[in-house]
């Protein structure tokens, strides 16, 4: 009986031995090498503490926080931001000071990233004159198919920094005075808004320096009813929402831009709404184009957001449906491809609601918890 | 003395005092590129809400001078009508200074608001203060005059901390520069 008892606790503790296996430390999770296309990059500036910026690539589907958390990179001193899927890279236009929170040198760099890895593989410093202030999404802009990175600067002086992805250093700066931001078009050239209503387009040649440089007539009322500072890319055809409602197509498939004919997002049915938010208009992987749209516009309401999202033909300026959001936006994002097409919007409480595309069906508010999340890049 | 009058008397003096100190041409010049304003922070009814009273934590105040009612550390004080941020006056500051040890941006973007009290418009100077990081406290996002971004003279989303010893930026006043056209 004794050998028998002895027998049974030698043959379990064998077992529980063959069983378990330790762990081993030291494991570091490792993104895919091209990202679901319905993934997302979330850009929380972290407005209340600018050095702990963020980028969060999520996985929208998933039901839980462990599930749509895939990853983080920092971004410091409100960022901007730009992925190239070609490259599999992330870019991070960032500022730090040598004292932190009190100053000291400032230093501007791009920061890319392994969109893998999501580790540090280069670092390029740039002119420590950068714009900061509320997120544009064409405060940068990948040129040239990805091998040039165009940076908008202010210092009230302003100017556009070219960073050469491939050689990993500052290609050039070229001079902007009195227009701003980085609106890729052609093959490597970039367009920026004029204070007067008019367009400045400036050429690169191989080595991303300035080629040649050209100024559009004045093309809408700055003062009176100006054009966001965002647009619905769509086939070589940029839609620029105006404050009052219209539409400015600016064709950026050529090297010299030209405007199209203008068209309304409302009819006299729809008097008084407006587009509106921090990022009020997004294009789709199809091309369509969603306006955030708010009722009772009026001088100032150009950033409140909106109760519902209209989508359009942009091609043919004809509005397909009205999506009613489930809660207030403030700022648009899509991803996705075919039928499996996503938009986020950015709401009144700082969550990021998922819908589906076009249909406009609601699917959840993310899990997880973001401080302010005022830009949203689709992985496609 | 009531608001307009100790507007006029301080402009009138600042004027003198910046005739005695520079050219004529100087003036006008700094005034031309040092347009004026403030800077970040979005979503008015977040940074409403976020300002006027709940989350704050910042009692009620007064300007204590006549003519200019309402409380600074409320997003809906009649001076904030184009600002974009953290309001100075819940800050260590006032609506027109800023909080010790910070530096105020010499430049920065102008609007118009209108003064319940007296029914005037008035020039305010959104100017920010700099070189700490953000106050965080009272978020304020109104949009009256503003246009965007590449008409800097004229918007709010910039960080206007330029100028200044370091581009960080910490909170924004509301300064009365003037009248405006009625």
């Amino acid at each position: 009986m004794f050998l028998t008892r002895v027998a049974v606790l030698v043959l379990l503790a064998t077992m529980a031995q063959a069983e378990f296996s330790p762990e081993a430390t030291g494991r570091i999770e490792v993104l895919p090498e091209s990202y679901p296309d319905h993934w997302v990059m979330i850009h929380d500036f972290s407005f209340d503490h600018m050095f702990e910026g963020e980028v969060v690539i999520i996985d929208p589907l998933a039901d839980n926080v462990g599930g749509q958390f895939k990853g983080m990179i920092t971004a410091s001193f409100i960022a901007s931001y730009a992925h190239s899927k070609k490259r599999n890279e992330h870019y991070v236009a960032e500022t730090f000071f040598s004292r932190g929170g009190r100053g000291g040198t400032r230093t501007d760099v791009v920061t890319i990233w392994n969109a893998s890895t999501l580790k540090v593989a280069d670092e390029i410093v740039i002119p420590a004159k950068r714009i900061t202030g509320m997120p544009k999404p064409i405060t940068t802009g990948l040129l040239g198919e990805d091998r040039f990175l165009g940076i908008y600067n202010f210092t009230p002086g302003q100017s556009v920094t070219i960073v050469d992805l491939e050689k990993r250093e500052v290609a050039s700066e070229i001079p902007t005075s009195g227009c701003g931001f980085v609106i890729p078009n052609g093959k490597t050239s970039f367009t920026s808004i004029c204070a007067n209503g008019s367009l400045m387009t400036n050429q690169l040649d191989q080595q991303g320096n300035l080629k040649a440089s050209s100024r559009t007539e004045i093309l809408f009322d700055p003062e009176a009813d100006p054009i966001f500072e965002a647009a619905a890319i769509s086939a070589g055809v940029a839609y620029f929402p105006t404050f009052n409602s219209r539409v400015l197509p600016i064709d950026i498939s050529a090297e010299e831009v030209s405007a199209k004919a203008s068209w309304s997002l409302t009819s006299s049915e729809d008097t008084g709404w407006r587009p509106g938010g921090l990022v009020p208009v997004m294009t789709d992987s199809s091309g369509l184009g969603y306006f955030l749209m708010h009722a009772d516009g009026a001088e100032g309401t150009h950033k409140n957001g909106g109760s519902e999202v209209w989508l359009y033909d942009l091609a043919a300026g004809r509005r397909l449906s009205r999506i009613v959001l489930e809660n207030w936006g403030i700022a648009l994002g899509t991803s996705g491809t075919g039928d499996n097409q996503l938009m986020f919007v950015t709401n009144a409480e700082l969550g990021v609601d998922v819908y589906r595309i076009p249909e406009g069906e609601y699917v959840q508010t993310l899990k997880v918890a973001l401080a302010t999340p005022f830009s949203i890049h689709g992985a496609h | 003395m009531n608001l307009l009058e100790k507007l006029n008397r301080f402009t009138e003096g600042a004027s003198r005092e910046i005739a005695r100190r520079s050219s004529r041409r100087g003036f006008i010049g700094m005034l031309g590129t040092a347009l004026a304003g403030s800077a970040m922070l979005p979503l008015l009814p977040v940074a409403r809400a976020s300002s006027s009273g709940g989350g704050s934590d910042v009692p009620a105040q007064t300007t204590g001078i006549p003519g200019d009612p309402g409380d600074p550390s409320s997003c809906d004080y009649w001076r904030y009508c184009g600002i974009d941020g953290f309001l100075c006056s819940c800050c260590g500051g006032t609506a027109n200074a800023c909080p010790p040890g910070t530096e105020m941006s010499p430049v920065t973007w102008v609007g118009t608001c209108r003064n319940p009290a007296d029914g005037l418009n008035y020039v305010i100077s959104y100017n920010d203060c700099c070189g700490k990081s953000s106050c965080g406290r009272c978020l304020c996002n109104r949009n009256d005059d503003d246009r965007p971004v590449y008409r800097p003279s004229a918007n709010n989303d910039i960080n206007w901390c330029v100028g200044t010893s370091n581009n960080i930026y910490n909170c924004s006043t509301a300064v009365l520069i003037g009248l405006g056209s009625q």
